[in-house]
Order: C-alpha cells, then structure tokens, then sequence
C-alpha cells in the first residue's frame, strides 16, 4: 500500500466520530443518490439553459458525450477492476472508522468520482466556470468517500482520470457515429426540444 | 424484522422518483428561466421561476431524506449502522437521518442502473409539467410572458419558447425540421469524417 495513501486516509477518516453534524453531512455527500442526480441534472441544465443556434448546437453535442462518457466510465471502471481488484480501506486497515455500508466492489478506481468528472469535462467544454463547479462536486463526492473511509486518495485520482480520458475517447466514438448525433439534436430541435 | 431486499427496493424506488422528479423539474426551471424559455416557465418571471427552481431541489432533497422518520423503512431507530445489512424496519430518528439512506444495492438500495430508469422518467414528467404550466402562464399573463426582444425570424426549436407556447413551437419546428432534413443529412455526411460508419454505411448504399 502506498504510505501517502494510507496516511491521508488515515487522517481524513480519523477527523470523523467527532462532530457528529459533519459526519451526517459526509454521509448524506458520500451517498449514492445525491451527487449522481447532481451530475445528471448538470447535464440536464446544460441541455436547456444554452440560448441562441450556436450555443445550443454546442451545449447539445457536449451533453450528448457527457451522457455517453458517463455511461463509459462505469465500462471503464468495470475493465480495471477485472484487472486489478484493490481492497478497501476499511478492509485493510483496522483502524478506519467506518461510515458507510461495506461496499463489494474494488476500491480503485472511484467509479462515482470517474462518473462526476466525466459530467464535470462535458460541462467545462461549454461553460468553463460552470465545469470547475461540476469537478469541485465531483471532488467534494470522492473526499467525502474518503472521510468515511470508503476510498483511497489515489482512488479518486484515478477516477478522476478515468472520467477525462474517457470524455475525450466518447468524443471520437461520436464522430465516429457522425452525423448520427447532429441528426439526433436536429430531431430534438425538431420536437421543440432542443 | 429483518427487511425483505425486494421491499427495500421497491420502497428506495418510489422515493427516489419523488426526489428526481422534484429536482428535475427544479433544474429546468432554473435552466430555461437562464436560457429565457417562457414557454416553459412554471411561474411568470425570470427571477421568480429561478428560485423556485432552487426550492424544488432543496425539497425534493429534504424530502429525501427526512422521509424515514414518517415512513417505515430499513431504518428502524437504533438499528441504523454502517453496515446496512443489519437494518431493522421501521422509522428512523432524526440522529439516524444522515446514514438511514446508506443501504447497499445488494441489501435493496437503489443500483445505478436503477436510478438510470427513474431519471429519463422524471425529466419527461418535469418537460410535460413546464411546458403545461408556461402555456397556462401564457395565458394568464400574457403582458408579464413577452419578451422584451422579439425571435429572430429564422429562430426554431426550443428558442421560439422564447415569446411562444410549446404547441406552437412544436408545429413551426417540425414543419421546418420535416423541409430541411433531406439537405441537413447531406450537409451532416459531407461534414463527417471520412472514417465515420455512418459514411461508409451511406457510401455502400448509394454504389
């Protein structure tokens, strides 16, 4: 195990038992339901708020790959994890206090940190201040994760990796699709919708 | 009582579609009262539209949960720890709040997969519900729903939502949709890249 690994995660979770509010909010962030609604709704946003032809055009390709990179990067993770299944912190350390239900899959990488960046790169591609909030939510999710002694530090930065790379490689399978998706958003555009 | 998975599930199920579709419905509010979309406006005003939006998402959060100390769940009261395998039924306290909605998808939480479904669903209850209550606004306030600046002639789509109703938008967008496709999709092949399936499909059809 790397020893920066362990000792943030360490740390971080060690920080917890504390105050119990904190600890509530860090369940309530590190959950399943909140922070992957966050990231659709970003993409929802996106969808809807752009005005005028070109931005529209714009907004609609990005969250039609941010939709497909979000998709991918549950493959993505799923691959990796054939290849390499690292144990959770919780499972190896006896010290973490744990804060979250025992997960079963492999800790890295941190599939709903890769899902969030993976949100988080489509909307940087439209509106730059609008993606660093997607990635602060994204970042915020993955520490959360660690405090409540779910995921490595190293962990979310691979899944912050997963879900940029795989950003970029959705683009090319839209293009290599071309021009089915612009003909997708002209048909949205089409049913007033897009 | 030891909770039944399938119960569980079925339980996680309905209440996230209560949260999703409140949220969608408030991230389109906020978006389209951004994007200046009328037609689709649950309330006559910009800014009115926006914060509602807000509220809707802090509720349908908030009604998330604090459901379990209403609704008997895998929360009984004392029962709540970390491991969500030894979760009793019933309801929780207000200290259980915070973990009560931690339950593994193998122990009936609700998987991603199951989430995907809800979603798409609450989106089109959220679109049918603005796109009803921004023609009723229309209606009802009409000198409040116009805009300052009047759609440029060639607008379609979602921006003729602008100063017009969705039924409007929807005849005048397909009609033009229906005239352009045929030298949209020519425009679109030539534009693709040469390596595209789509253009080696096209290629061989037309040989």
């Amino acid at each position: 195990m790397n020893p920066i690994d362990r000792e943030i995660v360490l740390w971080l979770n060690g920080l917890s038992g504390n105050v119990a509010l904190i600890d509530d909010l860090a369940r309530i962030i590190a959950t399943d339901y909140v922070m992957p609604l966050v990231f659709s709704l970003a993409m929802f946003g996106m969808w809807f708020s752009a005005s005028g032809a070109a931005a529209r055009a714009k907004a609609h390709y990005w969250v039609l790959v941010g939709i497909t990179s979000i998709g991918m990067s549950n493959v993505g993770v799923v691959l990796i994890n054939v290849a390499w299944k690292r144990d959770r912190p919780y499972v190896a350390l006896d010290e973490i206090e744990l804060l979250f239900y025992r997960a079963t899959d492999p800790s890295f990488p941190a599939n709903p940190v890769a899902i969030g960046f993976a949100a988080g790169s489509a909307a940087w591609m439209v509106n730059r201040k609008f993606g660093y909030w997607v990635f602060g939510a994204a970042l915020v999710y993955g520490l959360s994760r660690v405090y409540a002694g779910v995921f490595y530090p190293s962990d979310i930065l691979g899944g912050a990796a997963v879900g940029i790379l795989i950003t970029w490689g959705s683009t090319y399978i839209h293009r290599i699709f071309q021009p089915l998706t612009n003909l997708f958003i002209r048909l949205t555009r089409g049913l007033a919708l897009g | 009582m030891t909770p039944d998975p399938a119960d569980v599930q079925a339980l996680f199920g309905r209440h996230y579609f209560y949260f999703a579709a409140l949220a969608t419905l408030g991230a389109l509010q906020i978006a389209v009262s951004i994007g200046g979309y009328r037609g689709m406006w649950l309330l006559p005003g910009r800014l009115l539209t926006r914060y509602f939006g807000v509220l809707l998402i802090i509720g349908g959060a908030a009604l998330f949960f604090m459901l379990p100390l209403w609704i008997d769940g895998p929360w009984a009261a004392g029962s709540v720890e970390a491991d969500s395998s030894t979760r009793l039924w019933g309801k929780a306290d207000w200290g259980d709040l915070g973990a009560a909605r931690n339950v593994n998808d193998v122990d009936g939480g609700l998987s991603g997969t199951g989430q995907a479904t809800w979603f798409p669903l609450s989106a089109l209850i959220a679109a049918i519900v603005s796109v009803g209550a921004g023609a009723l606004n229309r209606r009802l306030f009409p000198a409040r729903m116009t805009p300052e600046q009047s759609v440029s002639a060639d607008a379609d789509g979602i921006e003729l939502m602008t100063s017009e109703s969705y039924a409007t938008a929807l005849a005048r967008s397909w009609k033009r949709f229906r005239r352009d496709l045929p030298s949209d999709a020519m425009d679109l092949l030539r534009k693709a890249d040469r390596w595209s399936i789509s253009v080696w499909v096209w290629e061989r059809l037309r040989r």
